[in-house]
């Protein structure tokens, strides 16, 4: 398990169907990973931007990974976040989660996401790392979201994991790649000092930056959730993946009308992303309630734009 | 003002993105590239390029830098390569197949073929996991991390990549062939080497009264007469039906003098070799040139099809030690 690189391609940044008791939606969390599995390559759940990660405890963790890992038996490799709000509290979900999957005796690929600067200081990274991987039987992949550290209550001084410090943790075999969000110039500083391990892939986690430039491990989608064979479509085109109609006539154009489709919906989604996704998925019978974990604000011109908007397109 | 700004902008990100494509490189490439570059100067035959799309004009691109630094090479369309363009390939070459992502189904289709033949096969790609990759001898990883071209329309910093790969292969193998000027002039001698080397003899040949010639039963002294005047070191012997018989050259007269002193009187078939090489009208100058480095030769008599003497070419006029002549009303492009 731990030699195997991590995959390529579409990782849907699944939303966490939650009921209006604030449960796992079971029903719609099935009804949500069939629709998007035939296109996805990996899943992410519980991730911190769409799955709601920092507002789900452990205990939810535990059922959505216990429930998801049925649902998709080992189809496509589970991204997990593991990030709690300290360096013990992260390794004491780690070994739960870790346990739960030996009950199950689970044979699919998993790997932990974990944004460390949401818990820790870049000082001494390298030294928690040794410690978090040492008893880990499933690969790690590092999450870096400069939005996500500005979020925190009490952000550290740095939101960016120092590209020193990612070289170190280069080191680690069983970290595998790292999922990016930032600026370009970042992205190259990382890419360079990454390039001792051509095995480990970058991939990116904005959307934006990826229909624009995209890099060629792949791209962590919010917009997948709603509209998962366009980005895997596009997601393919963009990576020179194998695709059975790549070679017919109008291939090009079609998927050039689909990234500016994307780039539409996305105009839609991105102030709230999570609440008018919901919303959207919802509105189409697939999750039975557009329950989020924390109030927000509801937008309704973008929750009437988005009805609008998958009334003129095929989008699933 | 700020559209222009934000064009700029976006050119300099694309310039980025491919510089790093190719600075990754750097770190990357590793013992597998001296194993590409020592199968190569082992090779008796040529490097054959092949490749789909942008790929394929990479490979057209190396392939020109490969031979205009000392690396017979040449293109092969995968395409063309199933409908009868494989013949071209012998198990002496050594094949270069780039593919950023290693699916291309042309080249996965072409690859057993080679393997049987048993030629040496490269790959260039960026995925080590990927069919090309695997059934390579060789894997050089191209891989970028980042395409610049939204959408993957067009590949970008994977085309860069591969092409400076191409590049450090051709400049490593001039160096180990220890190419120098001479040869590099040899190679360009009017800086447009394929436009040359690519004429065909007939095009180029020294014919009627340029050639050095004389009949069976001449002397020796008369023979000396002729390459004398013709001032190519060199006399060719035909009978009376101008078919060739022999050749004598400024060495074979210095050694006859050695060996039996007073040669003057003696008829010229004491003398001349009686096999010399010779190569057609309708061959080009590359071949030329090929069959007189391999027999170490510097004049080349030009037959037809009944050993009928029609011409005459040598090594400095095709490759500069002269300035290069055409015939006819030809030019060079």
């Amino acid at each position: 398990m731990g030699a195997k690189k991590s995959p390529k391609g579409l990782i849907v940044d699944l939303i966490t169907p939650l009921n209006h008791k604030g449960d796992i939606d079971i029903e719609g969390l099935d009804s949500l990973l069939k629709n998007v599995l035939p296109y996805a390559d990996a899943i992410l759940l519980a991730g911190p931007q769409m799955g709601e990660g920092r507002g789900l405890d452990l205990k939810l963790k535990i059922e959505l990974l216990e429930k998801a890992t049925g649902i998709i038996q080992g189809k496509v490799p589970i991204f997990f976040w593991i990030s709690e709000d300290s360096p013990e509290g992260t390794e004491e979900a780690l070994a739960l989660l870790e346990d739960l999957l030996d009950s199950r005796n689970y044979k699919g690929m998993i790997f932990w996401l974990d944004s460390p600067l949401s818990y820790h200081s870049n000082r001494g990274l390298y030294d928690h790392y040794q410690d978090l991987t040492l008893n880990a039987r499933h690969p790690f992949v590092l999450y870096n979201d400069p939005g996500l550290i500005k979020r925190l209550e009490r952000p550290f001084k740095r939101s960016n994991i120092r590209t020193n410090i990612l070289k170190e943790l280069s080191k680690l075999e069983k970290i595998k790649a790292l999922i990016f969000r930032g600026s370009l110039t970042r992205a190259n500083n990382y890419q360079k000092a990454l390039s001792m391990r051509p095995d480990f892939r970058v991939y990116d986690g904005d959307e934006a930056g990826f229909l624009e430039h995209p890099s060629l491990s792949g791209i962590l989608s919010m917009g997948a959730n709603i509209a998962p064979r366009i980005w895997g479509k596009v997601t393919r085109a963009s990576l020179g993946m194998p695709e059975q109609d790549r070679e017919k006539p109008g291939y090009l154009s079609q998927i050039w009308e689909m990234g500016k489709l994307l780039k539409d919906l996305m105009q839609i989604y991105n102030r709230n992303p999570v609440w008018i996704i919901k919303q959207a998925l919802f509105d189409l019978k697939i999750i039975g309630s557009p329950a989020c974990t924390t109030v927000t604000e509801p937008l309704k011109e973008k929750k009437v734009l988005l009805a609008e908007f998958v009334s003129r397109h095929t989008i699933d | 003002m700020k559209k222009g700004s934000r064009l700029l902008k976006q050119a300099r990100e694309v310039l980025q993105i491919e510089a790093q494509g190719i600075l990754d490189l750097i770190e990357r490439i590793g013992p597998e590239f001296e194993h590409a570059v020592e199968m190569i100067l082992n090779s008796k035959g040529r490097v054959i390029l092949t490749g789909m799309g942008k790929s394929g004009m990479v490979c057209r691109k190396i392939t020109a830098t490969l031979n205009s630094t000392g690396t017979p090479s040449v293109f092969l369309h995968p395409a063309e390569a199933v409908h009868g363009d494989l013949g071209v390939v012998t198990a002496d070459d050594i094949v270069i197949a780039i593919s950023n992502s290693g699916y291309t189904k042309e080249l996965t289709t072409i690859l057993p073929t080679l393997k049987t033949l048993g030629t040496k096969v490269i790959v260039f790609s960026g995925d080590s996991e990927s069919p090309l990759a695997k059934e390579s001898h060789l894997f050089i990883d191209v891989g970028v991390e980042r395409e610049a071209c939204p959408l993957g329309l067009a590949p970008t910093t994977s085309t860069t990549a591969a092409l400076a790969m191409g590049d450090a292969l051709a400049v490593v193998l001039v160096n180990r062939r220890n190419f120098n000027r001479k040869d590099f002039k040899r190679f360009h001698p009017g800086g447009s080497l394929g436009g040359r080397l690519s004429l065909r003899i007939k095009e180029v040949m020294l014919t009627g009264e340029q050639i050095p010639v004389v009949f069976k039963g001449q002397t020796v002294e008369e023979t000396i007469f002729e390459i004398d005047r013709k001032k190519l070191g060199a006399s060719l012997v035909v009978d009376d039906s101008l078919i060739l018989r022999g050749i004598v050259t400024d060495g074979d007269i210095r050694r006859s003098l050695l060996k039996l002193r007073d040669i003057m009187g003696l008829k010229v078939e004491k003398i001349m070799s009686t096999s010399p090489k010779t190569i057609d009208e309708e061959k080009n100058v590359a071949e030329a040139v090929d069959l007189m480095e391999h027999n170490a030769i510097t004049v080349l008599p030009i037959v037809d099809k009944v050993q009928r003497v029609t011409g005459i070419v040598h090594l400095h006029g095709l490759l500069g030690g002269k300035e290069f002549r055409l015939n006819g009303s030809q030019k060079i492009a």
